[in-house]
């Protein structure tokens, strides 16, 4: 299978892989701020982010232009999914499935 | 609660804390801190001293070449723009220039002596280290890049000094 250059990207954060994922899913049906994503990954995937993870996989994400902040609410900064950042997630999704597709297969009962 | 807070987002970076630190102290304010917390926050405060995410300022700053050398050499500058380069090669030209005339000028005023001569040899190594304070040392805060840059290129010519002095005596 042929990886992409954004796909590479989000496979090159390292422990932050998954917190990334996460927050482009979170962020792909509406702007969020820290706190929300947090809440809204807990309820999707029963995962929560501590704030040192949910930060660092921010930093990544926004250095290579993935999301970006959209305006201060209060002292709050909401961040948006940029085009970019929903190319690689559309990228990152496809290969999960392909992924999980073969998984299912391999476990299915006519090969054991 | 809250002094603990702030004494663990002083565990971040100046840049990290500019720019992140608000929006932590609020949610660390929205949830209880834990030991869980307090690991994952000391976890993140390592990462951001270790990996250095450029900001996207800096990062359309690059030219596809230094992200390339970033890439290939993983210690290669990470956020040195071209003025950057720039400053650097002047130093390192500009350092070797005046280091040898220096120790030239040592040599023909007190004649032969184990210092100048340490010092044209250490010229360009000794240059180099202070170029570095602007493009490979650049992720490092203010103080240690001119502790590291200055002070590296003290050893080196302080190194060479030595070889040459225990050369003579030899």
């Amino acid at each position: 299978m042929r990886r992409t250059g954004q796909d590479e990207d989000l496979g090159d954060f390292g422990r932050f892989s998954e917190p990334a994922l996460l927050i482009l899913i979170s962020l792909a049906d509406g702007d969020k701020h820290g706190y929300a994503m947090t809440e809204d990954i807990a309820a999707l995937a029963e995962v929560r982010l501590g704030p040192g993870t949910l930060y660092g996989a921010i930093a990544r994400l926004e250095s290579r232009g993935l999301i970006e902040p959209v305006g201060a609410e209060d002292r709050r900064h909401p961040y948006r999914l940029t085009a970019l950042g929903a190319t690689a997630l559309r990228l990152r999704l496809t290969t999960l499935e392909a992924v999980a597709r073969a998984g299912r297969r391999r476990l299915s009962p006519s090969r054991t | 609660m809250a002094t603990i807070t702030s004494a663990l987002i002083r565990l971040y970076p100046r840049a990290w804390r500019q720019r992140y630190g608000e929006e932590m102290r609020d949610l660390l304010a929205m949830r209880r801190l834990s030991m869980r917390t307090l690991a994952d926050l000391i976890a993140g405060a390592v990462d951001a001293r270790v990996s250095r995410q450029p900001t996207p300022a800096e990062r359309s700053g690059n030219t596809q070449g230094v992200d390339i050398m970033v890439k290939a050499f993983r210690c290669a500058p990470q956020g040195a723009s071209v003025q950057d380069q720039w400053r650097s090669g002047a130093w390192l030209v500009g350092g070797s220039l005046v280091f040898t005339l220096v120790g030239i000028a040592l040599q023909l005023r007190i004649g032969s002596n184990s210092f100048s001569e340490g010092l044209l040899y250490s010229a360009f190594p000794a240059s180099l280290m202070l170029s570095s304070e602007c493009t490979y040392l650049k992720r490092y805060s203010t103080s240690a890049r001119t502790v590291m840059s200055i002070g590296g290129a003290v050893a080196i010519i302080l190194m060479m000094w030595a070889a040459v002095a225990i050369g003579y005596a030899i």
